[in-house]
């Protein structure tokens, strides 16, 4: 899965102490290498996926290899290109002791964010994955919207709890009964 | 004339009480996702593209145009209203707009922007259902070499040209290529980069890359950013009117933003974001000549032009994407995966295969246009009670119609994995600023590039010069360089503009 990297990969400076979010520094850098590095690894990905694939005999002129190697190779050669380019004006800022040189940098937002929300927010995401097959859409959709809205504001997590459920169960009539698609119907299918 | 009666067949199509009821619900639906704050049409499009997947196709294209236009009028009321635009196109909007709002005339600014879009969409619909056949009958004489070109063209354009780094619009369009290689590769029937997953075998479907990245990707992103949790102060509407004073003022912006807007759906830069800025640009140099300016203190002209070059953009993109199934901006390439769901290709063939369909989406872009002005003006101040939702309750909301409608398309919950994960991705484009728009136009049009690339490459037996051996192919390039060349001049520019000012910062600093 390459699409879980992003998250990953982001995590290990975040989950540092809190420093001087303007201020210059390996962790500045660290940022700065965070899309290069992301970068590599689905150029890695096409690459190597592109050179183990089994190609089918007749696959015609260029085959099924030629594209996925050609992007891999062009989003490498991004990605070094895009580090180097960090790098030097990383080591450039610290020099110059961190004054001016923020218009360039004005790509790169301030690197702390709110970990505890987007925390709670993943992990409410994964029980609802975990949940909706065996709970039902009932329940795991009223956790679903529970769980984000207690993640951004926790001062009425009852009214919070009604407001999900009513939810839940209007997609739940909307979708079966008016538009005809089965939603996992779970726990309470059983015992109704 | 023969346009003329396809079009009234369409409208004949387009005009039952069922399709009617698609088309305002699309309005209504459209409108309630633009209108959440900091969400634009394209949005509202993605997010409500597997619900119309359940209709039959021609209910689905006219709710499609429904909610696209609710979505953009959305958008132009948070613009307004709160001063936080949905989409870079609407940004220009939020300058006088919300301007205007402040100085108690919020009702004028929406009226103006409603009206302007009207304007704006209606007379860029009838160019477009005149001229997409047209197109049709040029892109007839297209074979591999000239998609292939136009594919380029598209990738160039939306990757370098219309994102603030080159670099990052590659990144994201590389990205998007690569998810669009997973799955069997229909020319050879070879497995690619499915990592050993057996659902990865059908691909990566486009819904879920576009709701991911768009609708889950937000709600992440609003949880995370570390301003996220400031309030935002909606400013109270009357119901939208235009004094006989502010009609002769904004008519004149509204016709030449229409005509400004016209042309740039038609080349893939981008959609309506240099349209739009144009638009503003003239409207304050001519006021400027006027000599009454009253542009920073809530100038009407500054509304009512970009907000009708923004609609006559976004109408007149319906030329290439259903001419030639080329996608101009990212809401085209939302509507691209819809005609793909439906097993369609935009492009030539489609007006000959599927010509009731296409006369009854264009038919409906009118409808769209004249529900919108109906439904929009009157309950402006009821949908800008909407604003006043609790925050977390809108994105809460958002997360569980992505959810629902990802589910609903195939009924599988590892694509509801899959959409969180891409979810994750698209968090982390918005943190490191890489735009979303390449990403989308890398997944749609990825395959379209390879597919005819090892066409041509067949055809030819590996001569390269078989990419450029026709006319249009070559003047598709020459377009290309020209692209890249002002591109290239403007950021020389832009740069000589900045250096100064940088160093009287590093000066002070």
């Amino acid at each position: 899965m390459t699409t879980a990297e992003p998250l990953r990969r982001e995590q290990a400076p975040g989950e540092r102490a809190p420093s001087d979010p303007t201020g210059p520094g390996p962790r500045r850098i660290r940022s700065a290498l965070a899309v290069p590095a992301v970068t590599a690894v689905v150029a890695l990905l096409l690459l190597s996926g592109g050179a183990l694939m089994r190609v089918p005999k007749a696959s015609g002129f260029l085959g099924p290899q030629f594209f996925p190697l050609t992007v891999g190779a062009l989003l490498m050669l991004t990605a070094l290109v895009s580090a180097t380019w960090a790098l030097r004006r990383g080591s450039a800022r610290i020099g110059r002791g961190g004054a001016g040189g923020g218009r360039d940098t004005a790509e790169t937002p301030s690197p702390r964010g709110d970990w505890r929300t987007l925390t709670t927010m993943a992990a409410t995401l994964l029980a609802h994955l975990a949940l909706l097959q065996p709970l039902g859409w009932l329940l795991s959709g009223t956790l679903l919207f529970w769980g984000i809205s207690y993640a951004l504001d926790r001062r009425r997590p009852l009214f919070d709890l009604c407001v999900a459920a009513a939810l839940a169960g209007v997609v739940q009539l909307v979708f079966s009964g008016l538009l005809e698609v089965a939603l996992p119907a779970g726990l309470l299918g059983k015992v109704l | 004339m023969d346009s003329l009666s396809l079009l009234l067949s369409g409208f004949a199509d387009a005009l039952t009480p069922a399709n009617l009821m698609w088309c305002l619900a699309g309005v209504v639906l459209g409108t309630a996702v633009g209108v959440l704050p900091g969400l634009g049409s394209s949005m509202a499009v993605a997010l409500l593209l597997p619900l119309t997947f359940l209709l039959e196709p021609t209910a689905a294209f006219i709710m499609f145009a429904g909610i696209y236009y609710g979505g953009q009028f959305g958008g132009a009321t948070t613009s307004i209203l709160l001063n936080t635009p949905g989409q870079s196109s609407s940004i220009v909007t939020a300058f006088e707009g919300h301007a205007m709002a402040r100085s108690g005339r919020a009702s004028q600014a929406l009226a103006a922007a409603v009206v302007g879009s009207f304007v704006g969409g209606i007379v860029a619909t009838t160019v477009v259902a005149f001229f997409a056949q047209r197109m049709v009958a040029f892109a007839l004489g297209f074979g591999p070499a000239e998609y292939f070109a136009l594919a380029m063209l598209a990738f160039v354009s939306t990757a370098a040209v219309v994102t603030a780094s080159p670099l990052r619009g590659i990144v994201a369009l590389g990205i998007g290529i690569a998810i669009s290689v997973v799955g069997i590769d229909d020319q050879s029937g070879a497995v690619r980069m499915t990592l050993g997953v057996s659902h990865l075998l059908d691909g990566i479907g486009i819904v879920v890359v576009t709701v991911g990245l768009l609708a889950v990707g937000e709600v992440l992103y609003q949880g995370f950013r570390p301003d996220g949790g400031a309030p935002v102060q909606a400013i109270a509407t009357g119901t939208p009117w235009l004094s006989r004073g502010d009609l002769r003022r904004s008519w004149l912006p509204w016709m030449r933003g229409t005509a400004l807007g016209l042309p740039f759906g038609v080349i893939p830069a981008g959609g309506a974001e240099i349209p739009t800025f144009l638009s503003y640009g003239v409207e304050k140099a001519l006021a400027r000549r006027r000599g009454n300016s009253e542009f920073g203190r809530g100038a009407i002209e500054g509304v009512a032009g970009p907000e009708a070059a923004n609609n006559a953009t976004t109408a007149t993109a319906m030329i290439p994407l259903l001419g030639l199934g080329l996608p101009t901006s990212a809401t085209a390439a939302v509507m691209l995966a819809a005609f793909q769901q439906y097993g369609m290709q935009p492009g030539p063939l489609l007006f000959e295969n599927e010509g009731d369909l296409v006369w009854a989406l264009l038919a409906s872009m009118f409808l769209g246009t004249v529900l919108l002005l109906l439904i929009n003006l009157p309950f402006a101040p009821l949908w800008a009670r909407l604003l006043r939702l609790p925050r977390r309750h809108l994105y809460a909301g958002l997360l569980v119609f992505a959810t629902v409608g990802v589910y609903s398309t195939k009924g599988s919950i590892f694509d509801v994995g899959l959409l969180y994960a891409v979810g994750a991705l698209g968090l982390f484009m918005r943190r490191y600023d890489v735009p979303v728009a390449p990403v989308l136009i890398g997944v749609i049009l990825g395959p379209l590039a390879e597919g005819e690339l090892r066409r041509a490459m067949a055809a030819g037996q590996g001569d390269l010069t078989v990419l450029v051996d026709s006319g249009i192919a070559v003047g598709i390039y020459a377009i290309l360089a020209v692209v890249a060349a002002a591109f290239a001049v403007k950021r020389i520019r832009e740069r000589a503009e900045r250096s100064p000012s940088r160093k009287a910062e590093v000066g002070s600093g």
